[in-house]
C-alpha cells in the first residue's frame, strides 16, 4: 500500500481571489463580550451577581476565508467564548456577528452556513457510522454525499459499524466529518485533533486545508501551537479570558525578545557583560532577554573568550516561548 | 484515484459547487423543510428504540400487564370493554411516552448528543420532540389493538368513537410537554425513576380507572379532572359509554361540548409544560 500522505506542503494551498461581493467581509466579529456562568440573575436587583466570568471582554474579527486559532491554557475561555460564536449561550455583554447575523437570534440564517465541532459531543451509542451522517444530513440545507465525507474522514471501511465500538480517534474523525458534512462557509472547529495520534491528525489538517482552499473560514482552538503555526493565518492567545496578544505568527513572535542562557561560569564576572538592548539576569544562572539574538549572541561569545560558557543555549524567540510566558502571566 | 492531493478526497461536492461564498438569500432552492429534517430525526430516533431492549419492554409490555392487573382488582364501575381501552391509552401515555421519553431526552443529554443537535440546522421542537414520534406510533398501536379487542370480543363498541381522537392525540401532546418538562429537573436517567413518580402516581390514583373517582370528596374529584390523565380516561368514558364527567349521558352538541371540556384541560397542559420546558431546557449536563 503506498503512502496516503499528501505530498510535502508547508504552507496553504493557494486560494480562489475573494469572492467579489464578499471581499474584504468580516466573517465573525465580537466587541467587548462578556461571558458569566452561575450568575443569579433576575432575583430582584437586576443585576449579575457572583458566578464566574469565563470571558472578559474580548474584541476579535475574523476575515473571511483565513484560519483564525485561539490559543490558551486550559480555563483561558476558549471554549467559553467559541460557544458564544456558535450561538449556544448568549453573552452577558458585548455584541457578536457572525456573518453579520445574530447567531442567536437570526440562528436560521446562520446554522445552515456554520460546521461545527464541538470540543466534547456525543452520538446515539447504537447507531451505526453511516446512520448518524444519515440523520446529520437529513437536517442539513445543502449536505454533502455520505460517501464522501466518509472518505474523506478515512472511515469508509467503519460505516456499518456501532459509534460505540468505534476508537476515541474514529469518534473524533466522525465529528470532523459531520462538521464539515453541510459545506459550511464558516467551520469552528474547538481542539479538533486533541487525543488523535499524529496519522489522523495530518489527515484532519489536510481536510481543514482542502475546506480552506475552496474558500471556507476557519475558527480554531487548540493545544497544539505547531498545529497553529501550521494552519493558522492569524493567531489569538487568550488568558484568564481575555485576549493577551494577536497578529501572525510574524506579529506574535516579533514582540518578543529571544533569549541566552548560561550557567555562570567561574572565572569571569557577568557584571562586565556589556550588551546593549539586552537585559541581563545574573544568578546561579544567567539568563539575557534580546531583540537582536546574534548579536548579541556574538558579544557573549567574545566576552567569554575561550572560557567555556555551560550550559549555553540560544533559543529565538517562538510561539512557544510566547505562549509559554503568557500562561504563566509574564505578559500582558 | 490518487490520494496524493490536499483537496479531500471526494471532489464531488466540492469541485461540483465551487465553494464561493453564498449570501444567506441567494441559496439555490434546496432548502430542507422542518418536515425532511423532523422525519431524519425521527427516522434515528426509532432506530435507537427498536434497538434498545429495556425502553421496547417498557414501553411494548407495561401497558398490557398493567391491564391485566388492574382488571384483576375488580374494577368494574364500566362495561370491561372500556376499561381496558382507558387503562391501556392511560398506561401507555404514563410508561410509554413519558417515561420512555423522559429518559431518552436525559440519555441524550448524557451523551452530548443534544448539545450536538443543538449546533446544527434542527429547531428546539424538532430536536425534543423527534424522540416522541416512535413513542406515538406504538401507543396509536397498542390503543388501537385494544379498541379492536373491546369492540370485537368484548362487545364494548363505542357509540362516540371520535372522542378516541381527542384521547389519543391531545393526551400524547400533554404527557411529551410534560416529559420535556420533567427533563429538566433530571440528571440521570436513573433518576428519572424518582422524578417521574410523583407525577405518575398522582395522576393514576385520580385517574378514575384505579380507584373510582366519586369514592373521593367533590372538591377532589373536581380537581381530578383537571389532571393531565383523568380527561384522557373521561374522553375514553365518553367515547364508549356516552357518559360524560357528572354521569349522565350525552349526545349531539351536548357529548361535543362535554368533550371540549375535557379537551381544555389537557391543551392548557400542553400548552404550559411545553412552554416552561423549552424556555429554561438544559442542553448539557451540568459540570
Amino acid at each position: 500500500m503506498t503512502t496516503t500522505q499528501p505530498s510535502t506542503r508547508l504552507h496553504h494551498p493557494p486560494r480562489p481571489a475573494a469572492h467579489p461581493a464578499s471581499a474584504g467581509a468580516d466573517v465573525v466579529t465580537l466587541t467587548g463580550v462578556r461571558r458569566t456562568y452561575g450568575a443569579r440573575r433576575g432575583l430582584g436587583l437586576g443585576k449579575a451577581a457572583g458566578g464566574f466570568e469565563a470571558v472578559r471582554g474580548v474584541d476579535l474579527t475574523i476575515r473571511r476565508g483565513e484560519v483564525y486559532a485561539l490559543l490558551g491554557t486550559n480555563g483561558a475561555g476558549k471554549t467559553s467564548t467559541v460557544e458564544l460564536i456558535e450561538g449556544l449561550g448568549a453573552p452577558s455583554a458585548g455584541t457578536i456577528r457572525v456573518f453579520g447575523l445574530d447567531p442567536i437570534a437570526d440562528r436560521a440564517r446562520v446554522r445552515p452556513r456554520t460546521g461545527v465541532v464541538l470540543q466534547e459531543s456525543g452520538f446515539p451509542a447504537t447507531l451505526t457510522v453511516r446512520e448518524v451522517a444519515r440523520m446529520w444530513a437529513g437536517t442539513l440545507t445543502d449536505p454533502r454525499a455520505i460517501d464522501n465525507m466518509l472518505a474523506d474522514v478515512d472511515l469508509a471501511g467503519r460505516a456499518g459499524t456501532a459509534v460505540q465500538s468505534l476508537s476515541g480517534g474514529e469518534k473524533r474523525r466522525l465529528d470532523v466529518g459531520l462538521g464539515i458534512l453541510g459545506r459550511p462557509e464558516l467551520l469552528v472547529l474547538d481542539e479538533p485533533t486533541t487525543g488523535l495520534d499524529p496519522e489522523s491528525r495530518r489527515r484532519i489538517w489536510h481536510l481543514i486545508e482542502g475546506m480552506v482552499a475552496h474558500g471556507t473560514t476557519v475558527l480554531l482552538t487548540t493545544h497544539y501551537l505547531e498545529e497553529a503555526e501550521r494552519l493558522a493565518d492569524r493567531i489569538a492567545i487568550m488568558h484568564a479570558g481575555r485576549i493577551v496578544t494577536e497578529g501572525t505568527l510574524d506579529d506574535i513572535v516579533a514582540g518578543t525578545p529571544a533569549s541566552i542562557t548560561f550557567r555562570r561560569p567561574d572565572r569571569l564576572d557577568p557584571a562586565t557583560l556589556d550588551l546593549p538592548g539586552a537585559s541581563v539576569t545574573v544568578g546561579d544562572l544567567v539568563s539575557i532577554e534580546t531583540r537582536t539574538l546574534q548579536a548579541t549572541l556574538a558579544r557573549v561569545l567574545a566576552w567569554a573568550g575561550d572560557e567555556t560558557l555551560p550550559g549555553l543555549t540560544a533559543t529565538p524567540a517562538s510561539l512557544e516561548s510566547v505562549f509559554l510566558a503568557i500562561a504563566s502571566g509574564g505578559v500582558r | 484515484m490518487s490520494t496524493n492531493t490536499i483537496v479531500p478526497a471526494a471532489t464531488d461536492s466540492f469541485s461540483a459547487s465551487p465553494r464561493a461564498p453564498r449570501t444567506g438569500d441567494d441559496r439555490p432552492g434546496r432548502r430542507p423543510s422542518a418536515l425532511r429534517r423532523f422525519g431524519a430525526l425521527v427516522r434515528a430516533e426509532a432506530t435507537i428504540l427498536l434497538r434498545n431492549k429495556t425502553a421496547m419492554f417498557t414501553a411494548v409490555l407495561m401497558p398490557p400487564m398493567m391491564a391485566v392487573m388492574l382488571l384483576q382488582l375488580g374494577q368494574r364501575s364500566g362495561a370491561l370493554g372500556s376499561v381496558l381501552v382507558m387503562v391501556l391509552l392511560g398506561t401507555g401515555l404514563l410508561f410509554v411516552v413519558y417515561y420512555t421519553m423522559v429518559t431518552s431526552l436525559v440519555a441524550r443529554r448524557e451523551q452530548l448528543v443534544l448539545k450536538r443537535l443543538r449546533t446544527g440546522e434542527a429547531t428546539t421542537l424538532e430536536i425534543l420532540l423527534a424522540p416522541a414520534v416512535p413513542l406515538w406510533a406504538l401507543l396509536t398501536i397498542e390503543t388501537g389493538m385494544g379498541v379492536a379487542l373491546a369492540s370485537a370480543a368484548l362487545g364494548a363498541v363505542p357509540v362516540h368513537p371520535w372522542a378516541l381522537v381527542p384521547a389519543v392525540v391531545l393526551g400524547s401532546a400533554a404527557w411529551t410537554a410534560l416529559a420535556v418538562w420533567s427533563a429538566n429537573f433530571t440528571r440521570t436517567v436513573e433518576s428519572a425513576q424518582l422524578t417521574t413518580m410523583p407525577a405518575i402516581l398522582i395522576t393514576l390514583l385520580f385517574s378514575g380507572f384505579s380507584l373510582p373517582l366519586d369514592a373521593f370528596p367533590d372538591v377532589v374529584q373536581r380537581l381530578a379532572h383537571a389532571l393531565p390523565l383523568t380527561p384522557v380516561v373521561d374522553l375514553v368514558k365518553l367515547a364508549f359509554t356516552g357518559a360524560g364527567t357528572a354521569g349522565t349521558t350525552l349526545s349531539g352538541v351536548d357529548a361535543a361540548l362535554g368533550a371540549l371540556g375535557m379537551v381544555i384541560p389537557l391543551v392548557a397542559w400542553t400548552a404550559a409544560a411545553l412552554w416552561e420546558g423549552v424556555r429554561g431546557f438544559r442542553w448539557e449536563p451540568r459540570s
